[in-house]
């Protein structure tokens, strides 16, 4: 509560230097209140877990084609305070990652200075931060449930245990800052020409015939991924689910999105995130 | 191929008829052939395969690729593992179909990892101009190929920065190409070529308003430049 207060102020005393300082009415900006941000739940480097992250939960992809956007409003989130935070913050610093797209399924990095020729831009146009990720394709575990000729699994569900297994192989940061993606988001696994993502789509229910509970279902890989979040620490995540109480073996009647993701936070820009085990 | 249904005949002549009535001077429709450039009508891609539910006679299954070859026109189907196995990292192919429609067409890049043709000796590689096709004769000095992208499909998809040759329209689920879009690419050998993909749907018509129009039959065009320079010119 100290923070929206003295947000509260500093806004006050802006708007109180612009009406002094303009002659015309009309010049003045209309100065908009942030709103309150949640409580800090993350304040030192250490692991964390999010379960049941609600995406925007109001809108529903039934009856709609694969290639629509469905509307769905962007989820930002801070690794570094362990808190959601509003959209009015996304052009700030506040927020390391955010969910985009249907269901929430596209995944960003805070980077501000992203815009393309096409009008599209990253969610955090404008920030101050140089954010980035890195997937994490580890194929000794891969190898385990995957396919990577015909890019799809061996078999579903795809044990939590072998997510767990690629996130805790990440002992440190080994890829320079040059080889994350600072331009684009991290998307689902080779669906409509994506390339290497996070999550299997099985859009037409292939790898369970005949069960009509088992098409439009996404699983989760063993993808971790790192991102480097807006005050340019280093975080490593792993996403478990999109579905609400994260069922290891989904189907269309779970409920999405509600995002359920792990993940380690190095506070002061250190690479190694063995330090941290015990 | 050239069986047209009598529903489409007749609301090809209805639309035939507004135009008649509504310009007062002919509509301009350009002309494909130029003596020079390969013009590929109605190529029909995996006609079996539909996305969505209730389309008459075909499957909701994923789309078959197929491969295609400039120099022969040849279109090679990849139904199986074995088929895969067998093509793709080859230098036999210059262009990919894939995915919905066959409308997500990858050069052969064999440096790329997310392209098709990853491992194999492709040499391929794109970028686009907004320019009529007519008018794109030799790549210039500005002309820098894509270093994110070896494919083209839906414009801003899957990722927001990359180039399409059609918009996909969210109210009606039509792909719209985009006119006046050229792209200019290297083939599987490394040679320059342009390339203008202009329709999905049959007959390539000029204004697609069904959803359930036959698709995917293939309209596009291209031009290698056999000796290994940058002239592009077909006029």
């Amino acid at each position: 509560m100290k923070i929206s207060y003295k947000t509260t102020i500093t806004i006050g005393i802006i708007s109180c230097f612009l009406l002094l300082s303009c002659s015309k009415d009309d010049s003045v900006a209309p100065v908009e209140e942030l709103p309150p941000l949640p409580a800090v739940t993350v304040t030192a480097s250490g692991e964390y877990s999010v379960n049941d992250l609600p995406g925007d939960v109001t809108k529903t992809m039934d009856g709609k084609e694969v290639t629509d956007d469905g509307g769905f409003n962007t989820v930002y989130y801070s690794l570094e305070d362990g808190r959601v935070v509003p959209k009015e913050y996304a052009n700030t610093d506040k927020w390391d990652i955010a969910f985009s797209g249907v269901y929430n399924s596209t995944i960003w990095a805070n980077n501000g200075s992203v815009k393309y020729e096409s009008g599209g831009s990253n969610p955090g146009y404008g920030s101050p931060a140089s954010g980035m990720f890195y997937l994490v394709v580890d194929s000794e575990v891969d190898a385990k449930y995957y396919n990577s000729i015909n890019h799809k699994p061996i078999q579903i569900p795809i044990p939590f245990s072998y997510l767990d297994e690629a996130y805790s192989k990440i002992n440190r940061v080994t890829v320079a800052d040059d080889q994350f993606n600072y331009y684009g988001s991290l998307g689902l696994d080779h669906f409509l020409a994506s390339g290497n993502g996070y999550a299997f789509y099985d859009f037409y229910g292939n790898m369970a015939p005949g069960d009509a509970k088992k098409t439009h279902v996404v699983y989760n890989m063993a993808r971790p991924f790192i991102i480097k979040t807006a005050k340019g620490n280093y975080a490593k995540v792993i996403l478990y689910s999109f579905y609400k109480g994260k069922p290891e073996n989904p189907n269309r009647d779970n409920v999405a999105p509600y995002l359920s993701f792990k993940y380690t936070l190095l506070k002061g820009g250190g690479k190694d995130f063995s330090v941290l085990k015990n | 191929m050239k069986v047209i249904n009598y529903k489409y005949t007749l609301k090809l002549a209805m639309v035939g008829l507004l135009f008649l009535g509504s310009c007062t001077k002919k509509e301009e429709i350009p002309e494909l052939e130029d003596n020079k450039s390969t013009v590929i009508r109605d190529l029909a891609g995996d006609t079996g395969a539909s996305v969505g539910e209730g389309a008459d006679g075909k499957t909701q299954r994923d789309f078959r690729t197929f491969l295609f070859n400039f120099k022969d026109k040849k279109q090679i189907w990849l139904n199986n593992a074995e088929d895969s196995a067998r093509y793709l990292k080859t230098g036999d192919w210059d262009l990919a179909f894939t995915y919905i429609y066959n409308s997500i067409v990858y050069v052969n890049k064999g440096q790329d990892v997310e392209n098709p043709g990853f491992g194999g000796p492709g040499l391929g590689n794109i970028t686009y101009v907004d320019k009529p096709y007519n008018e794109v004769t030799e790549v210039t000095s500005d002309v820098n190929f894509s270093t994110r992208q070896g494919f083209v499909g839906w414009d801003g998809w899957p990722q927001g920065y990359n180039f399409g040759w059609y918009f996909y329209q969210m109210t009606t689920h039509i792909a719209r190409p985009i006119k006046n879009r050229t792209f200019i690419i290297q083939t599987a050998a490394g040679k320059y070529a342009k390339l203008e993909l202009i329709n999905v749907y049959q007959g390539n018509p000029p204004v697609v308003t069904d959803l359930h129009w036959p698709a995917p039959y293939l309209t596009f065009r291209y031009y290698v430049q056999e000796d290994g320079s940058k002239n592009l010119n077909t006029n």
